[in-house]
């Protein structure tokens, strides 16, 4: 009953969560004065796309199923466009507003015929202990709209819509079967299995067309983590006491020089005896 | 869109899983998740500002996750438990600061600076490039494993060695020392 209790204990969680997300927050290194966006390329027959932000090249060559890492953008308003690779003709042209040292997926979305980007706020927030945190994004086109998530063949997430996003929920980490289904079915029009890490956030996209491109699920690690705790023994104290014992590597390199020469002098017997 | 959890039953969760562990087998309808391709494995590490070039084995955690310490004083090592240098996500390598006797690998790492750069090389023939942003000294009796190995929306590398005064009583040094590094734009 692992939903049933994420669903007893959400309201809690949600509270924890957003404590956590103040603890953890990633370790800004760029500019301070930045947001953060990655492109995500889910239109099926689309060809690979350049994007740029307020007329500089953000990600070149976004061929379909990849997604950039995060890239720092100027907050405030900015004006996203998205063109075949090496063109200046715009296949989207769109204002999008982004503040400063939030996350974002800008997704390039739909069929080429009508192409459309839409941006997504990214919440990196760590889950609890134990818990792996996850988001649907819908881009499968011509799938079931809205649609029902399945989880272990039970909705999850009912109602996403084509192009559109749920909130991010933690669950807990392990395998799981993820289903897309038209909203009150249980039977997914396509499904996919995945495993969850514990202490990352992921981003489950839909995409396909059901024709040219194979519908299929898409995961993606927002963020990732170590799976490890505590720091590791690497002195034996010989800058601060030199020669203060004996050093296990000594006897390894004895041990190895001894064979060395044990092996020679065998081979010299070896030799000896030929003659 | 609010998350409705109201099913009940369970998927199948199977508690914990390691980092890198196999796909899990699919049902007969289900296709495995498409993951995007992760980095190759690390070979090789080299920092200029220290000299240090040298290459780079595989380590183990344990059963707590406890990372346990290089075997070769002169060989650091990357932790499989950690993503792959170039993957989102911190990249764990630690090295020996001293033998018995005296400097092993690491033992210049407290030399580094924010603003160096750290290369890695990969199994594919590949380099990428870490910009050093923060270093720091943290207690080994309470290492901050959340700061260290929380997770991050970035590819990132921790650098980890001993620092700090050694006791003989315990055989341990007070601190690890960390470098962090981030993928260089």
């Amino acid at each position: 009953m692992q939903w049933l209790r994420v669903l007893t204990v959400a309201p809690m969680l949600a509270a924890v969560s957003l404590l956590v997300s103040f603890a953890a927050q990633p370790l800004a290194a760029g500019a301070q004065s930045d947001a953060y966006v990655r492109v995500a390329a889910l239109s099926p027959d689309a060809p690979a796309v350049d994007v740029y932000v307020n007329g500089t090249k953000l990600v070149s060559a976004a061929a379909y199923k990849s997604v950039s890492d995060y890239l720092p953008v100027a907050v405030g308003s900015d004006q996203f466009k998205v063109t075949d690779v090496g063109s200046t003709k715009a296949l989207i042209n769109v204002s999008e507003t982004v503040n400063t040292d939030e996350y974002y997926t800008f997704g390039v979305l739909g069929p080429l015929s009508k192409i459309m980007g839409e941006i997504f706020q990214d919440d990196l927030g760590a889950p609890p202990s134990g818990d792996a945190k996850i988001r649907a994004i819908h881009a499968a086109v011509a799938a079931p709209s809205p649609a029902n998530i399945l989880a272990g063949g039970k909705p999850v997430f009912p109602g996403l819509a084509f192009e559109a996003a749920t909130q991010f929920a933690a669950v807990p980490a392990g395998s799981y079967t993820f289903g897309v289904a038209p909203m009150n079915s249980n039977t997914a029009a396509f499904s996919a299995t995945a495993t969850l890490v514990s202490g990352d956030v992921y981003t489950a996209f839909g995409i396909g067309n059901g024709a040219s491109a194979a519908y299929g699920l898409l995961l993606v690690n927002d963020s990732a983590g170590a799976s490890m705790s505590g720091g590791p023994g690497t002195g034996e104290g010989g800058l601060s006491i030199p020669n203060h014992g004996t050093s296990p590597f000594v006897p390894a390199a004895l041990a190895g020089v001894l064979l060395l020469a044990a092996g020679g002098l065998g081979l010299t017997q070896l030799r000896a005896r030929a003659r | 869109m609010a998350m409705a959890v109201s099913c009940g039953a369970a998927a199948a969760a199977q508690g914990a899983t390691a980092r890198r562990s196999p796909p899990p087998k699919p049902a007969p309808s289900a296709q495995p998740a498409i993951i995007p391709p992760t980095a190759a494995l690390p070979v090789r590490i080299q920092i200029p500002s220290i000299d240090l070039n040298t290459q780079l084995t595989q380590l183990a955690v344990n059963s707590t996750d406890q990372p346990s310490a290089p075997p070769n004083p002169w060989v650091p090592g990357w932790y499989p438990a950690s993503p792959a240098p170039g993957d989102v996500g911190p990249a764990i390598i630690a090295g020996h600061l001293d033998t018995y006797t005296g400097p092993a690998i690491f033992w210049r790492l407290s030399q580094v600076q924010v603003g160096d750069t750290i290369l890695i090389s990969r199994a594919d023939g590949t380099t990428i490039t870490f910009d050093v942003y923060r270093i720091q000294a943290v207690s080994q009796q309470n290492f901050p494993s959340q700061e260290v190995y929380g997770p991050t929306p970035f590819p990132e590398l921790r650098l980890l060695t001993c620092a700090g005064t050694w006791n003989s009583a315990i055989g341990k040094y007070s601190q690890n020392l960390v470098v962090f590094g981030r993928l260089s734009n």
